[in-house]
């Protein structure tokens, strides 16, 4: 188990360190002129000369690239450009929002889509897969930005029920929250009636049947417990994914959080801001992963023993 | 499966009926009981104020606010005349060169300090130093002494001096008629020497302290700015309200929702609602409007081609629909010939140019550009500025420039145009900061702003020559006959394409009373009472 | 959401009519892409009105109404319909190629070549895409190549590992042994024996990459990060019609029903592929 511990929180460090590189080309590297992407609007002769000697633009690419790792390493995202103020202050500002927007998300659309979808966990051929694999189909198809503007229009115009957007009270939270819950609700029931089903029908849980245990047993012990791995493996993809979704939940509900600082960060061309915001959620969905990965070391049994 | 089709098609088809328009909230629009003291003003925003430090802020909803927390030494009245505010009175030399200002008694700051001439002429030293990177400092330049300080080879400036703790004195280098009206703007504001030599020059804004009717309570960045009362303020029974306070983050049709369920006091009108809410009785009492002293307008970089020739700017000018824009606006507003607005003194009718592409198309032939050309705009991200620049965007392709759109956020847009060859072509207004046409014509034209507000880089030593020649002169006829000259010239020049002069407009809570739109500035909160 | 475990319905019947289904949502939209200066009465970057006083309701000269500029709002649809088709699919191209490659190299080379290109795809995988997608759209300016270009260099993970784990199991294969035992080259082993092999799958991942390019095309455009105007765009329409919804409803429902009919059709035609070409391991 230490092992597989160690590899992973390794494979992460290794893959962070990777994200970081990707940032730092993108920024710094590819453009024509770093000092005038960077400065954006504020491109006048004195910022830019500041901007070179502070970023160090005339070093090598790989003693920049050191540099800017040491920085990040205390925490260092560099200044916005727009606002002066320190860019992981900003960013350590926005952080709950989307923690919260994106748990509620996600804890309530697994719950369900957990529930129905071994509540419908059938043979494959049925009805219910038939409903299951098309209503999830259709549904996913639907863009969650209307989808959401579709429910401040029924909810917050025309029935008044709910706030118009914004961020404050739990009203506020369950238009935003419904949105991209029903997304990952549709996801995980498809998933968990895929894999359970499947589980379902292998050998050992017919041995079980034969055996003559309880059908309820069977589903929760035997079928959810092997389903559970995938399923796991699976929560950790998707954590990526529901940042992409939250982004948008968040611009079209006025959430103000990382999705809609970045947004808002490229139409204030701070480049500083949007690389940190970035960057700060693609370490976001790292620990995350890494979370969900040691979850997954103490299910496995066969990752206990390695 | 068919049937949960049809069942969603309904769904879709009732979804796309429009919600009819709500009423305002209720209660008695006017009535004739005497002010009450008390209650506290709500008001909506989508951003936070750029600025609370007078130095710094140079937009409506930073001078709104700075004008809650600091006073100036005199002001406009509900118009434009130029009253009293923390000076008692004031004599003008037979030269015009010297001003003499007798402070008022009894002005405190929030702190309870006495306001004395020191802080007066401590205000306008940090307004011009350097390091403050104000935009109003050129203001202020025409002070004897002044230039000399911004160069750091003298320690004060010499021209403001303070024989007496009540008095305050300038002197000018020249006659300026403008004068007194520069120092109504909050770039003159009174602020407290303690307060802004120990927060310094960057946090100064996040920690203001006045002499006005209101001070800094709370500011939450990206969530709320409340504004309390002060009680040491020295007008008497003034501000009526408790406090006011702004809810940051609130984007105009949330705005809108929320005046309608009475959660806030003031907003704008949306412009899809725009129709409706005129063509409705129940809004009527409560509608604000005004026309204003400003110009929208595309700004054509001189400096960077293909606008450095007269030939493609004016084919610009002609390729534009203007009434087309006007009602993209709803109609609020006139379509703009000239720089100046109509309401502004000593503006006369400018010819300027018609809608006409043929005519366009036959420039920029001239200018060797029969193919056309390609460029870039750039424009406010808001919703209004967009539909604006999509439908000139339209207008162009018909004379064959194909214009990219660059939408970018406001602060940056105004940020960007300053610095040269960054920006070729912009869409952006001006509103008159006082009521004379050099706030239109030096400000934004003269070669010698171009570190400042003449984001066009425009520069014609002729009109130079008339603007400077104008500007000391003190009698109106000669002075506006100047200034419209140069004006003709600038038109001929055409380094703008002058779109339209807006109109505003704002609705309010049934009991908000007192509170109304001025031409110059935003509006004063200290006469706003609520009747309930 | 991640591609997860592509099980069809188990039946082929059953798929045909998924397939059938969804080929008939495309073939409308490639029709209407194709035929959109035909079957639309205006230029769909034209302003039509006479005069703007708000949009038209669907009806009369304007089969859906005219939008917040006076455009006509079909016409707009009709043209987002070549938008959307273009730039999905020369996303899902780019994906597929760069997929294949990636999944051919790793699951035939092994070793570290298969270890470090896995451990990019974690990479890829671990950053949030669309914020990834709004990095690369502040660094080169949008057009209508360079937002596909870099929708696919996002997408084709899932092809990577996908094309990955059939090299794998392909290359136990009798005919495979038998060709690497005969000292076939590196090329011929990959494209004559694994490529046909891998091909089935790829083409169902395609179909299902076609229908995600043009969500996050939409999802894109919605941000103000798309194709630049005025080239219609179904997820722009979404958001410039947004704070007219409870004026002009149909302007936000029209695009938003056209980007999910779309999305249907390519997954029906992805989900009905499996169980008709080739073994499918799930």
């Amino acid at each position: 188990m230490t092992g597989y511990v160690v590899r992973r929180v390794l494979r992460a460090l290794t893959t962070l360190l990777g994200a970081t590189l990707i940032i730092f080309v993108l920024v710094r590297v590819v453009p024509a002129d770093p000092a005038v992407t960077i400065a954006g609007p504020k491109a006048d002769p004195e910022t830019l000369a500041a901007i070179r000697k502070d970023l160090g633009l005339d070093d090598p690419v790989a003693v920049q690239y050191g540099r800017y790792l040491a920085r990040l390493a205390h925490a260092d995202l560099g200044r916005s450009y727009m606002t002066g103020r320190r860019v992981a202050g900003v960013i350590a500002e926005r952080v709950p929002a989307t923690a919260l927007l994106a748990a509620t998300s996600l804890a309530i659309g697994f719950f369900f889509g957990l529930a129905l979808g071994i509540a419908t966990a059938a043979r494959r051929g049925s009805l219910i897969d038939v409903a299951v694999l098309l209503g999830t189909l259709i549904g996913l198809s639907i863009p969650g930005f209307w989808l959401g503007n579709v429910l401040i229009y029924e909810f917050s115009y025309r029935l008044k029920l709910l706030p118009l957007g914004g961020y404050g009270t739990w009203r506020h939270l369950i238009l935003p929250a419904t949105t991209l819950a029903i997304g990952e609700f549709l996801f995980y029931t498809r998933f968990v009636h895929t894999n359970v089903g499947g589980t379902l029908a292998s050998d050992y849980i017919r041995t079980a049947r034969a055996k003559g245990a309880p059908p309820a047993r069977i589903y929760f012990v035997h079928a959810l417990r092997n389903a559970l791995i995938p399923i796991v493996t699976v929560l950790g993809l998707d954590i990526a994914d529901l940042m992409s979704g939250v982004v948008l939940t968040e611009t079209v509900f006025n959430w103000p959080g990382l999705g809609r600082l970045a947004v808002q960060a490229v139409f204030g061309l701070d480049i500083p801001l949007v690389a940190g915001t970035v960057l700060f959620a693609g370490v976001l969905v790292l620990v995350a992963n890494l979370v969900v990965d040691l979850l997954y070391g103490t299910i496995d049994p066969r990752v206990q023993r390695a | 499966m068919s049937r949960l089709a049809w069942l969603a098609a309904l769904g879709v088809l009732a979804t796309a009926c429009a919600v009819p328009l709500d009423p305002p909230p209720s209660g008695a629009p006017d009535g004739d009981e005497p002010p009450r003291a008390g209650g506290v003003l709500r008001e909506a925003s989508s951003e936070d104020p750029r600025y609370l430090d007078p130095a710094k802020g140079y937009d409506t909803v930073s001078w709104g606010l700075e004008q809650m927390l600091f006073n100036t030494l005199v002001d406009y009245d509900a118009g434009t005349t130029i009253v009293p505010e923390l000076a008692e009175s004031w004599t003008l030399s037979p030269d015009g060169r010297h001003v003499s200002f007798a402070l008022r008694h009894d002005v405190v700051f929030s702190t309870g300090r006495p306001m004395t001439a020191a802080d007066v002429k401590y205000s306008l030293e940090r307004l011009l130093r350097p390091a403050i990177h104000s935009q109003g400092a050129e203001f202020f330049h025409g002070l004897e002494g002044a230039t000399d300080y911004v160069a750091g080879k003298a320690k004060e400036v010499r021209g403001i001096r303070t024989p007496a703790p009540d008095r305050v004195e300038f002197d000018l280098t020249a006659v300026d008629p403008l004068f007194l009206h520069k120092l109504t703007m909050p770039f003159a504001a009174v602020v407290d020497r303690e307060a802004a030599e120990r927060y310094g020059d960057e946090d100064f804004t996040r920690h203001p302290v006045g002499t006005g009717a209101f001070v800094l309570e709370e500011w939450v960045y990206g969530q709320r700015l409340r504004l309390a009362r002060n009680p040491r303020y020295f007008r008497a029974g003034r501000p009526y309200l408790d406090a006011a306070e702004v809810t940051i983050g609130v984007s105009p049709q949330l705005a809108w929702l929320k005046y309608q369920r009475g959660e806030i006091d003031l907003a704008g009108i949306p412009s899809a609602e725009f129709q409706r809410v005129l063509a409705d009785a129940r809004y009527r009492p409560l509608l604000l409007s005004r026309t204003t002293l400003r110009t929208q307008y595309l700004g054509l970089n001189c400096e960077v081609p293909p606008f450095d020739r007269v030939a493609v700017r004016q084919a610009m000018n002609l390729a534009i629909d203007k009434r087309r824009l006007l009602e993209l606006i709803d109609g609020q507003g006139v379509i703009a010939t000239g720089i100046l607005p109509p309401d502004m003194p000593g503006a006369e009718p400018v010819p300027g140019y018609p809608h006409d592409p043929a005519a366009a198309r036959r420039r920029l032939e001239e200018a060797g550009l029969a193919a056309g050309f390609a460029t870039t705009l750039w424009a406010s991200r808001d919703e209004g500025s967009m539909r604006l620049a999509q439908s000139m965007q339209e207008d162009l392709r018909q004379i064959g420039v194909r214009l990219a759109l660059k939408p970018v956020d406001f602060p940056a847009l105004i940020e960007a145009v300053r610095h040269p060859g960054i920006v070729p072509l912009f869409l952006l207004g001006w509103e008159a900061d006082f009521p004379d046409p050099s706030n239109f014509l030096t400000v934004l034209l003269h070669s010698r702003s171009r570190d400042t507000n003449n984001n066009t880089f425009y520069s014609n030593p002729e009109v130079d020559r008339l603007l400077d020649e104008a500007d000391p002169l003190l009698d109106p006829a000669r002075r506006f006959r100047l200034f419209h000259e140069a004006e003709v010239q600038i038109v001929q020049d055409a380094p703008w394409v002058p779109l339209f002069h807006p109109a505003g407009s704002a609705v309010r809570h049934p009991r908000v009373r007192g509170y109304e739109l001025h031409p110059l500035r935003p509006s004063h909160v200290e006469g706003v009472w609520l009747a309930w | 959401m991640p591609e997860a475990a592509l099980t069809g319905l188990g039946s082929r019947r059953r798929s045909r009519r998924l397939f059938a289904a969804g080929g008939v949502l495309v073939g409308a939209l490639a029709l209407v892409a194709l035929a959109a200066p035909w079957l639309t009465a205006y230029d769909p970057d034209a302003i039509v009105v006479a005069s703007y006083h708000g949009p038209l309701g669907p009806g009369g000269a304007h089969p859906l109404g005219t939008d917040t500029l006076g455009r006509d709002v079909w016409a707009r649809l009709a043209h987002g319909a070549r938008t959307s088709l273009f730039v999905g699919g020369l996303a899902m191209v780019v994906s597929f190629a760069i997929g294949m490659t990636v999944g051919l190299a790793a699951g035939y080379f092994g070793g570290l070549v298969d270890a470090g290109l896995m451990w990019l795809v974690d990479l890829v995988l671990t950053m949030p895409s669309l914020l990834l997608l709004i990095v690369l759209a502040t660094i080169f300016p949008p057009s209508i190549l360079t937002i596909p270009l870099v929708i696919g260099a996002i997408g084709w993970t899932t092809f990577a590992r996908t094309v990955r784990g059939d090299v794998l199991s392909l290359r136990e294969r009798d005919y495979v042994q038998a060709a690497l035992a005969l000292g076939a080259s590196d090329a011929r082993i990959i494209l004559r024996h694994l490529l046909p092999g891998v091909l089935p799958g790829a083409v169902v991942l395609a179909a299902l990459r076609m229908s995600g390019a043009i969500v996050v095309d939409a999802g894109l455009s919605y941000l103000g990060l798309g194709v630049p105007l005025p080239t219609p765009s179904w997820g722009r329409m979404v958001s410039d019609a947004q704070t007219y919804i409870a004026v002009a409803p149909w302007l936000v429902v029209a695009p938003g029903v056209a980007i999910a009919l779309a999305v249907i059709g390519f997954n029906l035609i992805g989900y009905g592929l499996i169980d008709l070409i080739g073994e499918r391991r799930t």
